[in-house]
């Protein structure tokens, strides 16, 4: 019975995040992506270091 | 009043658990010893249970756990991923949030509920804290380290967002310098050529490195151009159209492919000169990115020692090669670099760091035990198991115990040594090893085949008297865990012919190349094991009189498991893997086993498909 309920759980939360993903993630992360690249992915920063001296409260 | 803390890592591979008391290692195991799944993910209540019987108390005396990492501030990196990453998310987000939402994201309570079974009614469990996974792993070199200030290098695949970071360590403080970002990681770099190789990722990484040395490193530029970008402050950034770690199932995609000519090896597959030359150049890239990483640390803070911690500083054949540059008077990595050691790491910043307890270093002895800070059986209790199994054994006074183990090896016999604490890390120290004659030409095959039950490309490491090392290796340091690679010294190699020399791939190994080929890989280098009387002294006695029978100070040590099982844990573990397997001796404290003598072995189950390929 636990068991069921822990599948059933799993499973109602990965179709909620399904949704959550295409309804709000997606179009947040591509305009985020346009805005900022925090992960500089497609973007090679130009510059002479990759290091973050920073914290992470300032991410 | 004595203080009790307990370090716990838990949750994504390899968990342990650790207990200080005042700030001293009392006891510290990884929980894949204790449910014989290896790199058990899941809480380490075996292993907590264990710390808190060698500590002599009660959950509740302890004053505070520390766990190796911060889930908040890992989750949000993992939805800023896949903000990142855009549509090609959609398959693997809601996988992975489901499963933060139920646990990962719930540590505090995970924790708290798992160790309810272990207080009594009216007892309260200790206040639960997190420290960031970095700075668990700088802790863990730290700390421990014989080192009053030190330079802190730590690389892995990653833990919140860091995935190498940098740190300088003074008496009890450790400072931040700076770190560089998920997804550009060197670790992950390192696991997904180890997965395109086709092996597993996170425990493949040591076969890779032991692959590089039947190579050439003719991919190196490749990767250069294309996979990754080096500054010279040794930072980089990593080419993500290349690799599927960040969101996907696996490491690399077809780009990645096309770029080393095809598809990746299937596991077990036979290898070819493809992978041989894919390992060294990714192992080149790894040394070259370490070496400036550190010489740009060493002009940072201008400190004469530097620690490694992370799973990059388990490679040993770089750390060896940055020891040699010279750079720092002395390099000192933690024995259990990986995530368990995180579970040491956590609990030491929670002395040092957030209570702020004095440390002292007297800067030559660290404070990790030998690694000897597991499980231990007397006599009594491996005697009584014997005796239940209907074992034959014989039991040899202690001073006679290490000549007459010495004679057996000497005839070519393996052996099976059980002995004191169990090592904590992933390295057998002769504590839980399986040692044989380094001499013998066949050693390594038979090892392999017959008793560990993998590939044969892989060496041995030698386990060599301290005061004999400089005699046959070209060191001049100590190397007590097993984390440096030097060469076989000139004077002990052996001329080999034009016939040998023109020998391909796994064929090369067949060559005998030194005085002791069993140790010896195809570039003449080993994972040496320094051996010293005031750390192991069972062990040091036994390589001892090893070395006044045959002249050769050194014995071949690997860990006590068969492929794809973690390291024996207790008697039975071991008298079963002795069976199981083409042993010839088993030696459990004071009791010596034949094989010859024992009854038969019978199992209703294939023990072969008990342990899951790793
Ligand atoms: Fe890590």
């Amino acid at each position: 019975m636990k068991n069921f309920f822990i599948f059933l759980t799993s499973s109602i939360i990965a179709l909620v995040s399904a949704v959550v993903f295409v309804v709000l993630l997606w179009p947040l992360g591509t305009v985020y992506r346009l805005v900022k690249d925090p992960m500089t992915l497609t973007r090679k920063p130009n510059s002479s270091s990759y290091k973050h001296y920073s914290t992470l409260a300032e991410k | 009043m004595d203080q009790y803390i307990l370090g716990l890592s838990c949750f994504y591979h390899d968990s342990a658990a650790v207990v200080l008391k005042n700030g001293k290692i009392i006891a510290a195991a990884q929980e894949e010893r204790f449910t014989r799944i290896k790199q058990d993910a899941n809480f380490p209540i075996n292993a907590i249970k264990f710390c808190l019987q060698t500590a002599n108390i009660k959950l509740e005396q302890i004053s505070g756990i520390y766990y190796y990492e911060e889930p908040n501030t890992k989750f949000s990196r993992i939805i800023s991923t896949y903000l990142n990453f855009g549509l090609s998310g959609i398959k693997s987000f809601p996988s992975s949030v489901s499963s933060w939402l139920t646990k990962k994201l719930h540590v505090k309570n995970t924790i708290k509920t798992s160790l309810s079974s272990l207080l009594n009614a009216g007892e309260r469990c200790p206040e639960v804290h997190f420290i960031p996974h970095h700075e668990s792993h700088a802790a863990s070199a730290f700390y421990p380290s014989p080192f009053k200030e030190a330079a802190v290098l730590c690389i892995d695949g990653v833990g919140e967002w860091a995935t190498t970071s940098a740190w300088l360590g003074r008496d009890n403080k450790l400072e931040k310098l700076w770190e560089i970002r998920f997804p550009h990681s060197l670790g992950l770099l390192y696991s997904a050529f180890t997965y395109f190789c086709g092996f597993k990722v996170d425990s493949g990484e040591y076969k890779l490195m032991g692959l590089a040395p039947y190579g050439e490193p003719k991919y190196y530029q490749t990767i250069i151009d294309n996979l990754i970008d080096i500054k010279s402050d040794g930072s980089f950034w990593l080419n993500m159209e290349y690799f599927d770690y960040a969101i996907g199932d696996t490491m690399t995609n077809d780009k990645f492919a096309q770029l080393f000519d095809g598809p990746k090896r299937e596991p077990e597959s036979e290898l070819t000169n493809r992978e041989f030359d894919l390992a060294a150049s990714v192992q080149a890239v790894l040394e070259h990115v370490v070496y400036l990483l550190a010489k740009n640390i060493k002009q940072e803070t201008g400190a004469d020692h530097i620690c490694l911690s992370g799973g990059v500083a388990l490679n040993c054949v770089s750390n060896g090669k940055l020891e040699k540059k010279g750079l720092f008077k002395s390099v000192w990595a933690q024995p259990a670099s990986g995530d368990s050691g995180g579970s040491l790491g956590a609990a030491l910043c929670g002395w040092f760091s957030r209570q702020g307890n004095p440390r002292h270093s007297d800067g030559i002895n660290d404070q990790m035990l030998g690694g000897y800070l597991g499980s231990e059986y007397s006599d009594e209790q491996i005697e009584a198991y014997l005796n239940q199994q209907g074992a034959i054994y014989s039991r040899i006074e202690s001073s006679k115990l290490a000549p007459t183990v010495a004679n057996i090896l000497a005839q070519g016999n393996v052996v099976g040594w059980f002995q004191g604490r169990m090592e904590f890390g992933p390295r057998a120290l002769g504590g839980r090893s399986i040692l044989g004659d380094p001499r013998c030409e066949k050693m390594q095959s038979t090892m392999n085949l017959k008793i560990k039950n993998r590939e044969s490309f892989r060496p041995f490491a030698p386990s060599v008297l301290t005061e004999q090392a400089a005699n046959w290796f070209d060191m001049d340091s100590d190397s007590p865990y097993m984390l440096f690679v030097h060469p076989v010294r000139h004077d002990k190699r052996i001329a080999t012919s034009a016939g040998d020399d023109n020998k391909q791939g796994i064929e090369k190994l067949k060559v005998k190349r030194s005085e002791v080929p069993a140790i010896t890989h195809v570039d003449y280098s080993a994972r040496i094991q320094t051996v010293s009387k005031d750390r192991n002294s069972l062990y040091h006695d036994l390589i001892s009189e090893f070395y006044k029978k045959t002249d050769c100070p050194i014995v071949v040590n690997t860990s006590f498991n068969v492929r794809g099982e973690p390291i024996v844990e207790s008697p039975e573990n071991a008298y079963t893997c002795f069976m199981r397997t083409a042993m010839d001796y088993l030696v459990l404290g004071s009791f010596v086993l034949d094989k010859t003598q024992q009854p038969n072995w019978e199992e209703s189950i294939d023990w072969k498909k008990e342990f899951a390929l790793d």
